[in-house]
Formats: structure tokens, sequence, C-alpha cells
């Protein structure tokens, strides 16, 4: 080995040159450590990077698991004959008799285990491993330290933990705060993506809210099977699927019942490209497919018409999370231009960041290719990059391409 | 060679555990590949990180590594191999397809019209990494790899040995002649801490 090479190795490891080394040595010692400095100081970018990526990986392989096992599970299961099976080739004179019991009571297992079934989908959970979620809830127990912080949050959706990181934009109105900040009996709008548990929320963005709002301790969602008329309430919660081809949202009405109404994606766009999301009042109309359990929402009025809120809460006047809208005009490396009206703002896009096609004309996959979403008018929702103060989105929304 | 204040049992029982995750994950086993995805998927990524276009293209290629060594898992001999070493080489291949297939497909444009000016601390910052990136994937496959595995994901000279299956002393100069074509790609691109 060169004495330039073990020179190097020790002052790598000790962060001094030695004093052995000569002039010559020892200024290009100096030159390669300020190098290796620079790569060292990358390493937290880059953990910071994986950490953030990491729940839409884990979901995509958890995916790839589950799509893997199947086939797996079919193939070692042994052709056994069947109970009715049995039965019909039991080779004796009361095949017709015993036949006619066997179908008898597999007709009654079945109709008890769809009931069984339907009785489950009336309570489903509101959130999907993979999801995109924006929930808002008050914080009942918050632990860890520094930028990892644990919350338990009672939503609508029940009680959810909301895991933050060094990545995880926590907001107060405007400003960026320190996740350190927030405690027990706060009222917060969660973005973030859903873990293979379906309770854990990996956190991009975390708002305050200024919104009294009191979930229930033991929330029993409905799920909306029929259009009912005049059903309105505040959206408490809104999932989208990674693909962006289904949608959710979580609705309490003025008495404090709650509704899981599955939407249709276009309605959940515009929801959440409307200027306010959680806590925004809603009625529920028919879905473009009449007959189907897929609805849309139209805006309710604020007036006094309309019941005054109760434990359902009043709307924030304070804006949950940061949104950006205009034309995508550039992108630079990972990064879109957008042009708003006051001036080119520059957006970070996460490996996390969620796309919705909306109304753009594009197909899922043209809007996972930059290029195809340029002169495209676009939502963005999300929040301030913790290291740099810029905007990083959580979810962008595409609109019309504009000539 | 024993590393000091490391207990014999311990580190036989740490070869045991690695060994039974091994077995469990080559039978295919779903929890031993959670359990392999947790351990390692930030390696992964920040081990992919800079020898790709961006954040995205490593999210997708660490992603596949996993998928890619499910697949194979039968083929996976853990005798002597790490499994991390054997996700890397996966990687490792894995990113190579990926670069050749942007050269094929040339290069992507990085700026486009109407990209106004960031503030100059967030300029200066996605300055540094696309240097850096660019930097990164001018240098040899062996001396990307050496500095990622000492500096970004601050593995001993023994360790990057042992992934690389070179000697230490081989570690030691491939480490040098790294870090100088990597000071004179950022010198040449500018970048102020580089400067000789």
């Amino acid at each position: 080995m060169s004495r330039i090479d073990e020179l190097l190795h020790h002052a790598i490891e000790t962060g001094e040159v030695p004093a052995e080394a000569d002039a010559d040595e020892r200024a290009e010692i100096e030159r390669l450590l300020r190098m290796a400095g620079i790569l060292k100081a990358e390493r937290q970018l880059a953990e910071g990077e994986a950490a953030a990526s990491m729940p839409a990986g884990r979901a995509r392989f958890e995916r790839f698991l589950a799509a893997q096992q199947q086939p797996a599970t079919r193939a070692v299961r042994q052709p056994e004959p069947g109970f009715l099976s049995r039965i019909l080739h039991a080779g004796h004179g009361l095949v017709p008799v015993a036949a006619a019991a066997a179908i008898g009571l597999i007709v009654f297992v079945a109709l008890i285990g769809s009931q069984a079934i339907f009785s489950s989908t009336e309570t489903a959970q509101a959130l999907a491993p993979d999801d995109y979620v924006q929930v808002q809830g008050v914080v009942s127990n918050a632990s860890g330290s520094g930028a990892d912080r644990t919350l338990q949050l009672q939503s609508g959706a029940g009680l959810l933990t909301v895991a933050l990181n060094s990545e995880t934009s926590v907001l107060d109105g405007e400003q960026a705060m320190d996740a350190a900040s927030i405690t027990p009996g706060d009222s917060l709008f969660v973005g973030g993506v859903v873990a293979p548990d379906g309770r854990t929320i990996a956190a991009s963005t975390v708002a305050v809210s200024d919104a009294p709002h009191a979930p229930p301790a033991k929330p029993k969602p409905q799920v909306l099977r029929k259009l009912q008329p005049n059903l309105e309430g505040r959206v408490r919660l809104v999932a989208v699927s990674r693909e962006g081809n289904t949608a959710r949202v979580l609705i309490e009405t003025p008495k404090g019942k709650l509704y899981l109404v599955t939407i249709d994606v276009n309605a959940a766009a515009d929801l959440l490209s409307g200027s306010r999301t959680l806590g925004q009042r809603v009625r529920v109309t028919a879905g473009p497919q009449p007959g189907q359990a897929v609805f849309t929402l139209a805006l309710a009025e604020e007036g006094a018409s309309t019941p005054a809120p109760t434990s359902a809460g009043t709307p924030t006047q304070r804006p949950g999370f940061v949104t950006v809208r205009g034309v995508i005009t550039g992108r630079v490396l990972n990064d879109v231009v957008i042009s708003t009206d006051r001036g080119p703002v520059t957006v970070v896009i996460r490996p996390a960041t969620r796309r919705l096609a909306g109304n753009s004309g594009l197909t899922l996959a043209d809007i996972g290719n930059p290029d195809a979403i340029l002169r495209h008018t676009v939502v963005v929702t999300g929040g301030l990059q913790p290291r740099t103060g810029r905007i990083v989105a959580d979810l962008i929304i595409l609109g019309p391409a504009q000539r | 060679m024993r590393e000091p204040g490391v207990n014999l049992d311990e580190q036989a029982e740490g070869q045991d555990g690695a060994a039974r995750l091994a077995r469990r994950a080559v039978a295919r086993e779903a929890d031993a590949w959670s359990e392999i995805f947790e351990l390692h998927y930030r390696t992964i990524y920040a081990f992919v990180r800079y020898r790709l276009r961006g954040a995205p293209e490593a999210e997708d290629i660490a992603a596949q590594v996993f998928e890619v060594a499910y697949a194979n898992a039968a083929r996976f001999d853990y005798r002597g191999v790490p499994i991390e070493a054997w996700l890397m080489g996966i990687a490792r291949n894995l990113c190579r397809d990926a670069l050749k297939k942007a050269a094929r497909h040339g290069p992507e444009s990085e700026l486009v019209e109407g990209a106004g000016p960031a503030e100059p601390d967030q300029a200066r910052l996605a300055d540094l990494r696309q240097d850096l990136a660019n930097a990164m994937r001018d240098l040899t496959e062996d001396q990307q790899e050496v500095l990622s595995l000492r500096f970004l994901l601050d593995r001993s000279v023994e360790e990057t040995a042992r992934i690389m299956n070179r000697s230490e002393d081989a570690v030691k100069n491939l480490q040098r002649r790294a870090l100088a074509a990597m000071q004179r790609a950022l010198a040449g691109a500018g970048y102020p801490g580089a400067g000789s």
C-alpha cells in the first residue's frame, strides 16, 4: 500500500493530517478531506430522503409480497374432495337426500356469511394501506424527541398513530414550527401516507388548526350506500389510493353522525384543490353512475340556513396546508416551477408526493412523466421543507393544459 | 478478526440470527422479507441515490432490489455472504441497467423555460446536489461504490472491503483515487469547496 493511501486513511479516521506528512502530502490530504466532508454532509440528506420514501417503498413491497404469496398458496393447496363432493360420490342410496341437505346447509352458511360480510363492510375502515390521507383530529398523546415524534390522534376514523420524522413539515399558520411544540390537546390537520397496518400515518405535513374540534371517543362511521337527501356535513378525512383512482371522505353531520362516503376521484380532486379541504362543509350528491355507491360532493353554503356547528366545529380561519396554484412552466431536477399570480414558485417534489390527474385529460401513466405535465394548471398542497423552508408538495392535482 | 469489546457469544448469536433470517428468506417467508426490507431499505436507498438521476428513480430502484431479491431467493447462498452484500450486488446491477437505459433514451431536459430563480440558499443547495450527482456519475463504478459505502453509508474500510470483495489496502487506494476524481469533477464545475 502506498504511503499516501495510509496517511489519508488515518486523516479520514481521525480528522487530522498525520504529523509525518510532508508539505505536498499535507496539501493533497487536506483537499481530499474537504471532499470527504462534502460527501459526509450529504449523508444526512440521503438518510432523510430514504426515511421519507420508506412508507411508499414498504407499501409497494407489501403489495408485491401479497401478490407473490397468493398464487403460491393456491398452488400448494391439495385438490381434496370437498364436503359436497364426498357426499355426492359416497356411492350409497342416501345421495339425493344427503346432497339436498348439504346444499341447504351450504346455502344457510352462505347466507349467514354474507350477513357477516355485509356487517363488516358497514363498519369498514376509513383508511387503507398506502392511501394518501388528510385527516383532522386532536392529539391525545405525544412521545419521542426532536423531529422523530409519535402522536396519538383522536379522529373521526378512531385513534390513529401519526409518525413524524425529520422530513415532516410542521406548520403553525404559514410558519414552520418545531415538532416538539405539539402537545396533547392540540387540534391538527395531518397529511401523509397510511402504513401497512392501516392505522399509522407517516406524516408529510402536520398543521396546527384553529378550528375547535372534538371527535367522538368511539366513532362508528357508517358506510353510505344509498344517496340520502340533503346529507351535509364537514369533511374530517379524505383518502386517495396510491393510483389515484379511488377516494373516500369521512363527513361529520351537524348532529355528530359520521359517514364514510366513496367519492368520484374528480370530486376528490375538486375538494383537495379547494380553498379548504378539512373542515369544509359539503353536501353529498349523486355520482356519475347512478346505482353505484360512488358519489360526488358539492360545497355547501356556510350561511345561516345551515345548522349551527356543534362538535363539528367551525371552519378554520387559518390555512391548514400550504397551497400553490398556477401553471407548471418548468422543472429543475425533481422540482417543478409553477407560475403563479405572484411570480414563479419552485416546489419540491418528494418521492412520496402523490399526483392526481384531475380534469387534466392525462392518464395515470402520463402524470408520472415530468415532461407530460408541463403547461398544465396545477394545485399543490403540502408544507415547508424543514431544512430549507422551501415549499414541498404532498399532493399535486393537475388541471387542463394551457396553450 | 475479533472486534474489541464484542463478546464472541454475541457475535455468534448475531451470525446465527442472520443465518436463520437468510434461511427463512430463501424459503420465501413473507415475515422474513418484511424484516429484511425494514433492516436494509434505507441503506439500499442511500447506496443507489447518487448513482441515479433523482430521488424518484432511487426509490424505484431501491424497491426493485427487494423484488428481484425475493424472486431470486432460491439462488441465494447465505454461507459467507451477508444479505446486505447480496442486496447491494442486485442494486449495482439495477443501477447499471437503469443508466444504460437512460443513455439510450438521451439526457433528460433538466431546465425548461420559465424556470424562475429560486431563493439563493435553495438554489445553492440544489446546485450542489446536482453537481455532486453529476460528478458521481463521472466516476467509475468502483469509485462510486467506495464513496457511497465509506462516506454516505459510513462503513469502515473492513466492511467496505468485505462488501466489495477486495483487500483493505485496495479499498484505501480506491478511496483516495475516488476522492481525487470527485474533487477534480467538482472543481471543474466551479464548486468552491472542492477547489485546489
